[in-house]
């Protein structure tokens, strides 16, 4: 088994150690940071996507993949830095005002990263000012809120009606998640996708960069 | 003249043919769903808790942390409901911490919505040695649900069942570390799980003997194992689950499980707990929860909280009761409720129309309505 897929099958299994330590052999063997990263790391947390996805692994084997691919981040780093960086999209991510849940939130944050989106996380517990700074200051593609709390559902109000307001420039598409939230209340605030889940974010992450392109 | 056009007269006392005082208890209603005989109508109930508060202008923060007010909120609730479409039970429910705030999670309070997390009680291992057993009659806000249990045992005890939740020990351990870390300390340190685990469960425990004592049920809420393998689940959650309904069972502590979330994986597993009854959230279908476990446990749920009940019409909650009754009420086994907890801001008239849409197709014998 070549080292590449050596890599992939550890940050599959979350073997962070390994995946550390294959990282600096494949260094060693002349492979570019690049090539890890894309033939190693997100071939990884794809079959961690898929596999999260068809309910073969839970949150903690996701947590521990991405545990991997931090750590083996965490050493070409400083190898990439300075390059400009290849990104299939960036996606602003908070948890609503009045909300502290983030498990789902950071899942997101971890699939979308593993699938090469740029991601920004403004936390928890953030008002739509927040959600408006980071919009302009960030210019991201996709923004994402997330809500476990019924009571946060008017904030998903709040936080598109204020985005809408501010006046963005560069055209974005919102999406929303979370278990207190649905397509329904996506449709009544205005939203333009809703998750389910972690997996099923990614799929509609996808699905908006593909209306921003065509400029719907 | 149909069930439907009797209900509408307010002053007239006969449903389906019986006067009022012929009509079943609660508590009857509910032994015939465990006996799997026939009463006169599916048992249900909406779940209604810290929105009773928000009904009557209570704030949220006062709600939480006095029994005398969170009593005075459901008895209220309870009032408010024509003689003939009062709930069969009531569910006490303040948040998701009590018991891992009595552990030392810190919270924060909060006046118009319920408390969020705020500080894990064991940030490093080591902190696991400073946990105590809580004492339900002191600590944290324990005593706030059974001064409220009391209360309200002694006002309506009588005529309505009385369940109050609490947290399974699974869940417990994410309060007490914090979700995310929980989850990778099931990979990295499953001794830490099983201490954490031993804590919890021994904590829930004592707290279920005092709610009876107070007068509730215990009503074990456990999302955090949806979130894991099936594996999982039954190397850490399912031993200390069982283990809690045996003992309470000894105790005369009947154990009813209530799981938010994804629990299609580890529903059989759920059943093998034990416990008398599992009530499921809106991602089930409840017609498949029955054919699956209804032989073990009675089913419970589960019309959607917050599309329906809080943002539905009385129509469309007409139609998912209909549509559950349909589903899971034959051969009896089964209680009508909703998916979870309704939300803050649900209106009252939804409320009532569920307990309405109840009578009209819920009546034994059922007839294909």
């Amino acid at each position: 088994m070549d080292i590449l897929e050596e890599i992939q099958k550890n940050l599959i299994g979350g073997k962070y150690a390994q995946v550390a330590e294959l990282t600096r052999s494949a260094l060693d063997a002349g492979l570019l940071p690049d090539t890890i990263i894309h033939e190693g790391y997100l071939r990884g947390m794809e079959a961690v996507g898929q596999r999260f996805k068809a309910q073969e692994i839970w949150v903690p084997e996701v947590l521990m993949a991405a545990k991997a691919m931090n750590m083996g981040m965490e050493i070409l780093a400083p190898l990439i830095k300075g390059q400009p960086k290849e990104n299939r999209g960036k996606v602003v991510i908070g948890t609503v005002k009045g909300d502290v849940h983030d498990i789902g939130k950071n899942l997101v944050k971890i699939m979308l990263n593993g699938t090469g989106f740029t991601v920004v996380d403004i936390g928890v517990d953030a008002s739509p000012q927040k959600f408006v700074n980071a919009a302009i200051g960030e210019e991201p593609d996709i923004i994402g809120m997330s809500a476990l709390l019924s009571t946060s559902i008017p904030r998903i109000g709040d936080t598109v009606k204020a985005l809408r307001q501010a006046g963005i420039k560069k055209p974005y598409k919102t999406i929303i998640g979370g278990a207190a939230v649905s397509q329904q209340v996506a449709n009544d605030f205005g939203a333009d996708a809703y998750a389910f889940d972690a997996a099923i974010a990614v799929e509609k992450v996808k699905e908006l960069m593909g209306k921003l392109r065509e400029g719907k | 003249m149909g069930v439907l056009d009797r209900l509408a007269l307010e002053k007239d006392p006969f449903i389906g043919g019986k006067n009022m005082t012929q009509l079943m208890t609660p508590k009857e209603r509910i032994r015939a769903a465990f006996d799997r005989s026939e009463s006169d109508r599916v048992p249900a109930y909406p779940m209604s808790c810290t929105n009773n508060a928000t009904m009557m202008g209570m704030p949220v923060v006062e709600y939480s942390t006095d029994g005398e007010k969170m009593a005075q909120a459901y008895i209220e609730y309870y009032k408010r409901f024509k003689p003939h479409l009062k709930p069969d039970v009531l569910i006490l429910f303040q948040d998701t911490f009590v018991e891992a705030e009595a552990l030392g999670t810190k919270i924060k309070l909060r006046d118009d919505a319920e408390p969020v997390w705020s500080e894990p009680a064991i940030d490093s291992p080591k902190d696991i040695e400073k946990l105590k057993i809580p004492d339900p009659a002191r600590d944290a806000r324990m005593p706030v649900m059974l001064e409220c249990a009391s209360i309200v045992q002694r006002e309506i005890g009588k005529e309505v069942k009385i369940g109050a939740v609490c947290l399974g020990p699974f869940s417990i351990c994410g309060a007490l570390r914090g979700e995310e870390r929980f989850m990778i300390d099931l990979v990295e340190n499953p001794p830490l799980v099983h201490r954490l685990m031993e804590i919890s469960t021994e904590a829930l425990y004592r707290y279920g003997l005092a709610l009876k004592k107070a007068g509730a049920s215990a009503s074990v809420s456990e999302p955090l194992p949806t979130i894991v393998s099936l594996e999982y689940y039954d190397k850490y959650d399912y031993p200390y689950l069982k283990d809690l309904v045996a003992r309470w069972e000894k105790a005369g502590v009947h154990c009813f499980l209530h799981v938010c979330g994804q629990s299609d994986h580890i529903l059989e597993g759920l059943a093998r707990t034990g416990c008398w009854a599992i009530s499921v959230d809106e991602n089930m279908d409840i017609g498949e929860a029955k054919r699956r476990v209804g032989d073990k446990v009675v089913v419970v749920g589960n019309v959607d909280p917050i599309d329906t009940m809080r943002y539905g019409t009385p129509e469309r909650i007409e139609a998912e009761v209909r549509d559950c009754i349909r589903k899971a009420a034959s051969g009896s086994g089964y209680i009508l409720s909703t998916g979870c907890e309704c939300p803050i801001g649900t209106p009252f008239e939804n409320l009532e129309a569920f307990m309405e849409a109840a009578w009209k197709y819920g009546t034994y014998p059922l007839d294909g309505r």
